[in-house]
């Protein structure tokens, strides 16, 4: 217990030096988890330069919120998985927003060749093409809010405006989405 | 917000879904959490952090480091800055400060940018002198042109005297009619073996050639002494007039192959 409250010390610590300008503290982030941002990028974007584009957007935003890190809120690791997260799904809002929400609706047949898949990820297609299955199961509001979140890339807002829905509804129907697929992906989820 | 709209949120966030708007009212609801739901919103959103089975294999590209470095570099300048004056104010800081310390730059690259910079400070003075050097080069080969110049339409040998020496003398010659626009004069020095003649506007006519002549006091020609064509220019021709008498000169204008005396006075001395 000592041990892991000496880590939490020592990462905010570091992220405060990196909130302060420090680039040493900024490669030890970087040494740290650089890869394992790349590999969510990777996985997120469609190509490697995409990637390493995302990857520097990611540390950016790491420098921008380092000075909020409370290891007390999320363990470092799980801090960088979260912004990451979030600058992915923004890049992809970014990129995406080209994609008609009404189209997405009709999508009843989805399949993985309409999406952007990343490079070199026949596991992650087959995973993709599952895991589409899986969301055409799921009741009409939950399939329609996790489709326009997740691969129209809108806002939660932006789903309430358009389907004349309150944001608590939608937040709820996606988040009731999100367990329910978790649920039936249990077996390939790690728990 | 509730319990349920806590959690609720705590999953969106862990999947990158929740809106920027949500954010700090989560994070302000978490902070007023107890203790447990705190707890309890950690594993969820750490469990549904455990992506490293999911992630592709590859490995992190080799240069992506300064990339990263500068990425951030940048965007803390354009938050000190503004995003507006940071691209100017980083084409201002390139331009002006090349040699600022920076944390940034590796030591051996600042050694060595200080080492090119010195060169650079030391070709850049050589430059400088060159091409100041070769600028006065320059203007004193003009000038020495524009010398050369004059002293080729002024006579090399005798401009010195006609600009300096008091005993030169000078005889103007005038044209005949009031609108003409010719010039003449004729320099001497007694220590010079020959006289030069100027004209300046005395253009020879088509099929003629202009003659310098002595005149006896009826305006008859005498003697011819030089024969020359111009078109209008500056004309400098050194004859040797010694024993003339100079208020006896003439320029005639006559046809070639003719006679001097065939010819029409054109300029008398003054």
């Amino acid at each position: 217990m000592g041990d892991r409250q000496d880590q939490n010390e020592r990462d905010r610590q570091m992220m405060q030096r990196i909130a302060a300008g420090d680039d040493a503290a900024l490669k030890l982030l970087y040494e740290r988890f650089g890869s394992l941002v790349y590999r969510m990028a990777f996985q997120a974007v469609p190509s490697k330069g995409e990637a390493e584009d995302a990857v520097q957007e990611i540390f950016v935003r790491l420098w921008r919120t380092a000075g909020r890190y409370d290891p007390a809120r999320a363990a470092l690791v799980t801090w960088v998985i979260l912004i990451s997260r979030r600058q992915l799904v923004d890049r992809m809002r970014r990129t995406r927003a080209r994609i008609k929400p009404s189209a997405l609706d009709e999508a009843a047949g989805l399949s993985v060749a309409d999406r952007e898949i990343p490079v070199g990820a026949g596991e992650t297609e087959e995973r993709m093409a599952a895991m589409m299955k899986k969301i055409e199961s799921l009741p009409d509001l939950q399939k329609t809010v996790i489709k326009r979140a997740y691969l129209g890339g809108q806002t939660l807002r932006q789903i309430g405006e358009e389907l004349n829905t309150p944001l608590g509804t939608i937040k709820s129907a996606l988040s009731r989405a999100l367990m329910r697929l978790r649920e039936r992906t249990s077996e390939e989820l790690p728990t | 917000m509730t319990l349920q709209e806590l959690l609720e949120h705590a999953q969106l966030d862990a999947l990158g879904l929740l809106d920027e708007e949500d954010h700090e009212p989560f994070e302000a609801a978490f902070r007023a959490a107890p203790a447990e739901v705190q707890g309890q919103i950690r594993r969820e959103q750490q469990r549904l952090c455990v992506v490293d089975p999911l992630l592709p294999e590859v490995a992190l590209p080799g240069g992506l480091w300064p990339r990263v470095q500068e990425a951030v570099s940048k965007a803390r300048l354009e938050s000190l800055l503004g995003a507006s004056q940071a691209h100017e104010a980083q084409d201002r800081v390139a331009r002006a400060l090349p040699m600022m310390r920076s944390r940034v730059v590796h030591r051996a690259w600042r050694a060595g940018a200080i080492g090119f910079g010195t060169a650079a400070v030391v070709l850049g003075a050589v430059l400088l002198n060159v091409s100041m050097t070769h600028r006065q080069q320059m203007v004193n080969a003009e000038r020495d042109a524009r010398s050369l110049a004059i002293a080729e339409a002024f006579g090399r040998p005798y401009l010195s005297g006609q600009l300096f020496d008091k005993s030169t003398e000078q005889s103007l010659f005038v044209a005949v009619g009031a609108e003409s626009p010719n010039k003449a004069a004729i320099f001497s020095n007694a220590s010079w073996d020959k006289s030069v003649l100027y004209t300046q506007a005395v253009a020879s006519r088509p099929g003629q050639s202009i003659r310098l002549v002595v005149l006896d006091a009826q305006g008859n020609v005498l003697r011819e002494l030089a024969e020359f064509e111009s078109t209008g220019g500056l004309v400098h021709k050194e004859l040797d007039l010694r024993g003339v008498e100079m208020s006896q000169l003439a320029l005639v204008s006559a046809p070639k192959g003719m006679p001097a005396g065939e010819g029409t006075v054109i300029m008398r001395m003054a």
